[in-house]
């Protein structure tokens, strides 16, 4: 039999740092347990779902209340740990996005540290805006908190979906919300791409990608839709088979339009007829680049997709 | 906001003013979570844990309380227990409370 219990109690302490939910989960599950035989014993049709109905919130509310003497957040202790997680990777996606780029230039043009260092001096502005839109999901998300009467609405049957406790990695939904977000204000040039490549005393500064249209509105779509479900879960944390799905079809569609963009071929242009003959290579890297995004899409949805059809065992 | 409002925050406030001081009460005996809840509940404190639960880690971050894990029915149980600096916070808090409690009296009885 689904213990609902115990479901609950992992779905309230997954809103706390890692470090102490073990302890926590013990505790508040006994208590569950011992208030239910005790209303049990009274009522014995009472089934766990009812005495959860009847007697507890939900469990971000819960963990809420259980976190209100921790002391000041900038953000509510249920996304607390959340937000300080995606401004650290927020750090290391931009970092590693300048000095990827920043080698590769020094490298082309031989000048090693002007080259660098023109990628680097970009990172405060990046880190900046991506910075300033992780920080606007939160508050919206904080803000929204203080109206949210679905939390009133809360139903136990909800835990029913929940697989085995799965816990969402906090690491992984901070990871695809930044990365995202750096994605869509690069696509809507709020993010300028530093010069690709300086060459004999030139930056390339005038390439363009020549891609459909379709392409990049599939592509803002996408990630509007990944920053979405990404805040979405947030607030649930614990996989369920509806977010398994909707993850296996978004991930399919990644695959099919990164694969379709690695077999365009010649997707660059420069104006620099000299410069040109580099483009080749740029490209190649970049495809190299999609493919290795794809096969760990593609790792990833095999992962989702095996959990969707195995039975839940709660 | 009505009389019935405030009366019910203003009555909030003062029961959570005396809760400390009979979770340490309390806490000369050992419990874990849910008896100490039980207890308190049956003496006609009602609390629930998402105000038990903070209050008690504060004690004992405080060193007014010490803790132990133990199994009992096929569970892990935490039980909670008066330290010794608990135990004199608890004689100065309970003579507060009864000058207080006097003080309060004569207040009142003025008053009326």
């Amino acid at each position: 039999m689904m213990d609902m219990l115990k479901a609950y109690a992992h779905q309230v302490v997954s809103y706390h740092p890692a470090a102490q939910r073990d302890e926590e989960f013990a505790e508040i599950y006994d208590s569950l347990c011992e208030e239910y035989a005790d209303q049990k014993a009274e009522n014995p049709d009472l089934g766990e779902e009812d005495f959860l109905n009847a007697n507890k919130p939900h469990p971000m509310k819960y963990a809420t209340q259980l976190a209100a003497d921790e002391s000041a957040y900038l953000v509510g202790p249920q996304f607390y740990f959340s937000f300080l997680s995606s401004l650290k990777i927020s750090l290391s996606i931009v970092v590693v996005f300048h000095v990827v780029i920043g080698v590769a230039a020094a490298m082309a043009s031989g000048r090693i540290w002007s080259s660098f260092w023109h990628s680097i001096t970009g990172i405060p502005g990046s880190l900046l805006w991506v910075g300033a839109a992780v920080l606007g999901v939160f508050v919206a998300l904080e803000k929204s908190g203080e109206k949210a009467t679905w939390l009133d609405k809360w139903d136990a049957s909800e835990l029913r979906g929940i697989e085995d406790h799965q816990s969402i990695s906090r690491g992984e939904i901070a990871f695809e919300l930044v990365f995202s977000s750096f994605a869509l204000l690069w696509l809507g040039d709020l993010i300028p791409l530093p010069a690709m490549v300086r060459h004999d005393g030139e930056w390339i500064l005038d390439w363009t990608v020549s891609l459909p249209d379709w392409v990049w509105l599939l592509a803002g779509i996408l990630l509007v839709i990944d920053i979405a479900f990404s805040i979405y879960r947030l607030t649930r944390t614990l996989w369920t088979r509806n977010m398994r799905l909707v993850t296996v079809v978004t991930q399919l569609l990644w695959i099919a339009l990164l694969a379709f963009v690695a077999g365009q071929s010649g997707f660059l242009s420069v104006q620099n007829e000299e410069i040109a003959q580099l483009l080749p290579i740029l490209e190649n890297t970049i495809r190299g680049c999609l493919l290795v995004a794809i096969i760990i899409i593609a790792w990833d949805t095999v992962g989702h997709a095996r959990r969707l059809f195995r039975p839940a065992q709660v | 906001m009505n009389s019935t409002e405030i009366v019910e925050k203003l009555r909030l406030e003062l029961r959570r003013g005396a809760l400390p001081l009979a979770v340490l009460a309390q806490l000369r005996g050992e419990h874990y979570g849910y008896s100490l809840r039980r207890e308190l509940n049956g003496k006609g404190l009602e609390i629930d844990e998402g105000t038990l639960y903070p209050l008690v880690r504060r004690l004992e971050k405080q060193g007014l309380l010490t803790s132990e894990w133990r199994f009992d029915d096929k569970r892990k149980k935490r039980y909670y227990r008066l330290s010794e600096l608990g135990q004199e916070v608890l004689t100065s808090l309970v003579l507060e409370w009864r000058m207080l409690n006097e003080s309060i009296d004569k207040v009142l009885q003025e008053s009326s």
